[in-house]
């Protein structure tokens, strides 16, 4: 019998390695897509897309100042919304949680945040045709500028929503009551000391709250582009735990994998390359009293295989895929091996580009109403 | 080839720099600027400022102050001042206290002060000199009205346009001489544009409501064939209109450019035919350049200022521009210089869905577009910058079952067995749907738990066991294992209507049909489904003895029920929804034949509880135990890292499950904060999917207190009278104050004590299964009121 248990102890580490070989064979698989192109009817260019918890729904925001939600309906997106949000580009868009209700966030280059809500009721209406309405629920006015990134916190936080601006400063708001979505009150409001460009919440429920933070500062001398903060339960304020001394460049989005109870973070940070980070917390959980936490910081990976620059990063709900999208209008899929090295496991591409082309050369006579390019200038 | 195409929108500028950016600093704030015709001077002017300045290669010096003389007073500021035309040495300005002023820098006298015209009632905003008709000056005041005054006469003012303190005129303008030698438009804080034909002052020739408020500022396209005014408010936009049909009342509206604050003033870009200057009353200090074909973004953006910017004036060249703000500053921006705002902005999204989806918006960029001749050519930049436009694509894998981002989850999560059978069977049967999923390794791994938890000697049998065909509690034949329970349901219920003690029947019935040894398991699994099924019975209320009692009185007073009446085992609760109240799992130690007929079970059970006082019971089985338990503690620590290192993989889905099924194998050996994030986090994912029954299976097995008590978080539900509007306070089906049984069943007439369904219409409802019963042959009200029901 003890000789059976011995077995299957070697099986169960063959078991561990094996998994090696399976990831190693994942790369060999060519993993097909299919793209379901949507017209859009957004006037501008479209900056976010945003699903909302379910997957069911999904939110664009664009430069044209319109927000647009897309209901799946029998596999298809119908547009079931659109309306003027700002009066401005429209730089993000995010769900909060549905337990709150079917609420969006939103921010903008006209440096506010607004707060929607969708107002039930309308559900029944069948047909699509009738579009529903989406009531402004607030709007953020602190900042002085840009307002650049929005987030809602995790859910165990309750409703807190977090905006970041050009201005350097991050501000936190809170729904005290979540029953009424037209009073958030600015609980917390910190400096970042540089130009803002993303937010990011972490998700762990075994640390305190912490959100990272990126630059898109061109100077490299300004140091590291990303920074993290912490609230600490003792000053009862955010603090500054961590700065990323690697990243220089200017980086355009952060993103925490959702945490699903690592021990680590994981980071996900679009810059001039890709960059991944895990973030060890060096103290013993559980001690949340005492001084912030310390972090044993290791690079993961780096890859420039946009060539170009990254604009967006968004992980999977488990947080074991990330979607990379750059200046090359690719977007890449990401996963890692056993021994937590990153490959890139597919490039989606837009096929219609191509006959985006011909179309346009179909178009050109008409297009040629207007003056020649030269006189443009 | 999209690959690294440049995003940048340039303007051509001929980079040989002959004009550099610089600004000079007036120390007040400045309200306009004007420049002579070559561009060699500027005035500027404020309220405590007035002077003309040189505009030198690469400074700006001081000229002239004209705020000099004898009384300086309130025509010595101004709100506006225009240049000459074609005289150098005359100014006008418009001040504040309704005097027109004209300046005549010849004048050897300190003050420069030639005329001052005083026909205005109130401040003047606006003053403008003709085009071609140099000598007249237009000015627009807040008093309503516009006047031409001639400036070689001392008189008054040749021609006067409106009505005094009808509406304050905030801007006036010449149609530029080539689409309108006569016409001039003025703008109105009501919002509304007028035009006149400056010799007919009697009536206006066109009036239109332009804007939401009131207009800041107007200005006539001097392009020739574009006869295309641009009006600017308060209302955020700047909006260009087509003049050219001078019959229509309201010409037709070209274009709506939004900004973020109300725009101040607004300024044609020269040689440009869409181009447009504008900048704003509050909040953007910057001046921005807008493109009509692409109303959102600045073309580009100036930045310097540090408070509005009041005033715009370019240079023919069309690269450069002055501007003088409230911060004192009057600065020359270089269009090298300028900040392109498209070039910053992110091109390309992308979101992951729950269920796998990836949506991505991105830029279309057209580098090339073939002419007709099949020869492609360079789509131009500016171009590029109007006709950016994002493509929406939804993403879904290929192959619907082969899921790449969240592989199989959702099957799984359902499929998974958690609860209901034993250890071994259900880790038998997760491996068997991990291997349906083509999760070989996650096969495996459930696979090794099923034999290093199951029972070693007759490994054999059990593998028989779960292969039979009719057997009890071999998952594949959920079908008839829930008839067989429910057989030994009614049995159950039988023997409780007899008075028997339930435990004894159940044992009677369940042992009489098993002998072999190895269903012991199956068969303590039933008794974990069939207990919670009565003690739920018997809190039917969910509530404490009170409201037994409560019920009691009710069956005495009213004598209406008794309990056979209804037939309980009809609506069995799904046992998944609520947590038994007692640790059910000792049960399986004290049951007598489990005791004496498996020896294999003791050490699983015991391992975990060694100093539970069933060792003493269990005298004979001791020896062979103790090697057994030792081994199996041993192989739990190393399942415990298995655990742990799918968590850290992220494989939350296998991590749990086994943490479900293990039950108390693992609640010591792993960190319960651990445990709980895990729990959480697989309960946060499964609410993704909508799959709360499994949530709630994972919420019930959980031996985490915190997880447990999830599901019992809010689950009261209180019920008013619908007479007299009060909560029911004793029973949810009785009104303390009207003595009144609320909820009848409209078919049977008794208070419905579980499942409710009632019409959203009519208010009437009843037992969820009488309805159901109803809706089969009618599908109008029960209760006889004639509206056609809808139940959901």
């Amino acid at each position: 019998m003890l000789l059976s248990i011995t077995v299957l102890f070697r099986i169960l580490s063959w078991l561990k390695t094996s998994l090696f070989l399976q990831d190693k064979y994942w790369c060999h698989f060519y993993i097909m897509f299919v793209a379901k192109s949507i017209s859009s009817e957004h006037k501008d260019i479209i900056h976010d897309v945003s699903f909302d918890y379910h997957g069911t729904r999904m939110a664009t925001c664009s430069s044209d100042h319109t927000v647009k939600v897309w209901d799946l309906e029998k596999g298809e997106w119908h547009c079931t919304a659109s309306w003027k949000t700002h009066s401005g580009s429209v730089w993000r868009v995010t769900w909060a949680h549905p337990d709150f209700g079917q609420v969006l966030a939103t921010c903008s280059f006209d440096r506010t945040a607004a707060v929607w809500e969708e107002l039930s009721g309308d559900v029944g209406t069948k047909g699509g045709s009738s579009s529903n309405t989406w009531i402004k629920r607030t709007s953020l006015v602190d900042s002085r500028t840009s307002v650049t990134d929005v987030g809602f916190a995790p859910k165990h936080l309750g409703l807190q929503l977090a905006t970041c601006s050009e201005d350097g400063i991050v501000r936190i708001y809170e729904a005290v009551d979540v029953m009424n979505l037209s009073n958030w009150q600015l609980q917390y409001e910190f400096n970042c000391n540089f130009k803002l460009s993303c937010l990011s919440w972490n998700t762990s429920r075994m640390h305190p709250p912490m959100i990272a933070v990126g630059s898109d500062e061109p100077s490299p001398a300004a140091g590291g582009k990303v920074q993290i903060y912490e609230y600490s339960e003792t000053n009862r304020k955010w603090q500054k735990v961590e700065i990323i001394y690697t990243v220089t460049d200017p980086v355009h989005d952060v993103r925490f994998a959702p945490n699903m109870g690592r021990s680590y973070h994981l980071l996900a940070i679009a810059s001039n390359d890709l960059v991944i980070l895990t973030l060890k917390n060096l103290r013993k959980e559980g001690g949340n009293a005492g001084g912030p936490s310390r972090f044993e910081i290791r690079q993961t990976g780096s890859f420039d295989d946009h060539q170009s620059v990254v604009w967006r990063v968004s992980w999977n709900i488990t947080g074991t895929i990330l979607a990379s999208s750059g200046d090359d209008g690719a977007v890449r899929l990401w996963k890692a091996n056993y021994l937590d090295s990153w490959k890139c496991i597919a490039v989606l591409q837009s096929e219609t580009y191509a006959s985006d082309i011909e179309k346009t050369a179909f178009l050109a006579p008409s297009i040629a109403s207007t003056p020649t390019p030269g006189s443009y200038r | 080839m999209l690959s690294n195409v440049s995003k940048k929108v340039h303007d051509k500028v001929s980079s040989d720099g002959n004009y550099k950016s610089m600004a000079y600093n007036c120390e007040s704030p400045l309200n306009s600027l004007a420049v002579n015709k070559d561009f060699t001077q500027v005035v500027v002017a404020g309220r405590s400022v007035f002077k003309i300045l040189n505009i030198k290669e690469d400074c700006f010096t001081e000229n002239v102050n004209l705020r000099v003389g004898r009384h300086i007073n309130l025509t010595y500021s101004a709100a506006d001042v225009a240049w000459h035309p074609s005289d150098e040495n005359v100014l006008a300005s418009a001040a504040t206290n309704g005097c027109v002023v004209l300046w005549n820098l010849c004048k050897s006298a300190k003050s420069k002060q030639a005329n001052i015209f005083q026909e205005h009632k109130r401040s003047v905003n606006r003053v403008a000199f003709h085009g071609s008709e140099h000598n007249q000056l237009l000015s627009a005041s807040q008093d309503g009205m516009v006047m031409i005054h001639d400036i070689r006469t001392k008189a008054g003012p040749i021609f006067k346009f409106g009505s005094l303190g009808s509406d304050s005129a905030k801007d006036a303008q010449f149609c530029p001489a080539n689409s309108g030698y006569f016409v001039f438009a003025a703008a109105y804080e009501s919002g509304t544009v007028q035009t006149w034909d400056m010799r007919r002052p009697d009536r206006a020739e066109k009036v239109f409501m332009a804007h939401n408020g009131p207009i800041f500022s107007l200005d006539w396209h001097s392009a020739d064939k574009t006869p295309w005014l641009a009006t600017a408010g308060r209302d955020k936009t700047i909006k260009i209109w087509d003049m050219s049909r001078m019959d229509k009342p309201q010409p037709p509206l070209l274009h709506v450019i939004t900004n973020i604050a109300s725009v101040g003033f607004i300024r044609w870009r020269p040689n440009r035919k869409n181009h447009i200057s504008s900048c704003s009353l509050l909040l953007d200090h910057s001046v921005n350049v807008w493109d009509l074909g692409r109303p959102y973004i600045p073309f580009a953006s100036f930045e310097g200022h540090i408070d509005v910017t009041t005033c715009i004036e370019w240079r023919d060249d069309c690269h450069t521009f002055l501007s003088c703000g409230r911060d004192g500053n009057i600065i020359q921006h270089v269009f090298a210089d300028a900040k392109r705002p498209a070039d910053k902005i992110n091109p390309i999204g992308v979101d992951i869905s729950s269920n796998g989806y990836i949506g991505v918006a991105s830029i279309i960029k057209k580098e090339h577009i073939n002419s007709s001749s099949g020869k492609s050519k360079k789509i131009s930049k500016s171009r590029q910058f109007t006709e950016a436009h994002s493509g929406l694509h939804v993403y879904s894998d290929w192959d619907e079952a082969q899921k790449t981002i969240m592989p199989s989850f959702e099957e799984i999560a359902l499929q998974y067995k958690l609860e209901g059978a034993s250890l071994v069977d259900m880790c038998k049967h997760n491996a068997k749907i991990a291997a349906k999923f083509k999760k070989s390794q996650i096969a495996q791994m459930w696979n090794m738990l099923a034999t290093i938890y199951g029972p070693f000697i007759n490994s054999q049998a059990q593998q028989s066991h779960i292969n039979r065909p009719l057997g009890l509690t071999s998952p594949q034949h959920e079908k008839q294992d829930h008839s067989e329970l429910a057989a030994v349901k009614s049995a159950l219920k039988r023997g409780r209507d007899k008075g028997k003690n339930k435990l004894d029947a159940h044992v009677d019935v369940t042992s009489g049909s098993n002998d072999d040894s190895s269903d012991v398991e199956g068969e303590s699994s039933e008794i974990e489904k069939n207990i919670p099924e009565k003690t739920l019975e018997a809190n039917f209320l969910f509530g404490d003895g009170g409201e037994d009692e409560a019920n009691k009185d009710f069956y005495n007073a009213g004598g209406i029920l008794s309990e056979d009446d209804y037939n309980w085992s009809i609506q069995p609760l799904p046992s998944e929804g609520f947590q038994s109240r007692h640790d059910l799992n000792t049960m399986i130690g004290t049951h007598p034949i489990m005791m004496e007929s498996d020896l294999t079970l003791v050490p699983m059970v015991d391992s975990i509880h060694p100093h539970e006082d069933l060792d003493q019971n269990c005298e004979p089985t001791l020896v062979v135990k103790s090697t057994l338990e030792h081994d199996a503690m041993d192989s739990s620590t190393s399942v415990a890292d298995l655990i742990k290192s799918l968590a850290e993989e992220g494989d939350i889905q296998t991590c749990v499950s086994m943490l479900v099924v293990l039950g108390d194998h693992m609640k010591a050996l792993i960190d319960e904060t651990y445990q709980e994030s895990w729990f959480y986090s697989y309960i946060d994912l499964l609410g993704r999917y909508e799959l709360w029954t499994v949530a709630n299976v994972v919420m019930k097995q959980s031996k985490l207190a915190s997880i447990c008590s999830l599901n019992q978080e809010s689950t009261v539900v209180h019920t008013m009278c619908s007479k007299c509007s009060r909560a029911c306070e004793r029973a949810a089906w009785l009104c303390d104050k009207c003595k009144r049984v609320t909820n009848l069943c409209s078919i049977c007439h008794h208070p419905v004590k579980g499942d409710m369904v009632w019409c959203q219409g009519c208010c009437h409802g009843g037992h969820i299964d009488h309805i159901e019963q109803w809706l089969t042959f009618s599908d109008r009200c029960p209760a006889g009121c004639d509206h056609v029901c809808e139940f959901f």
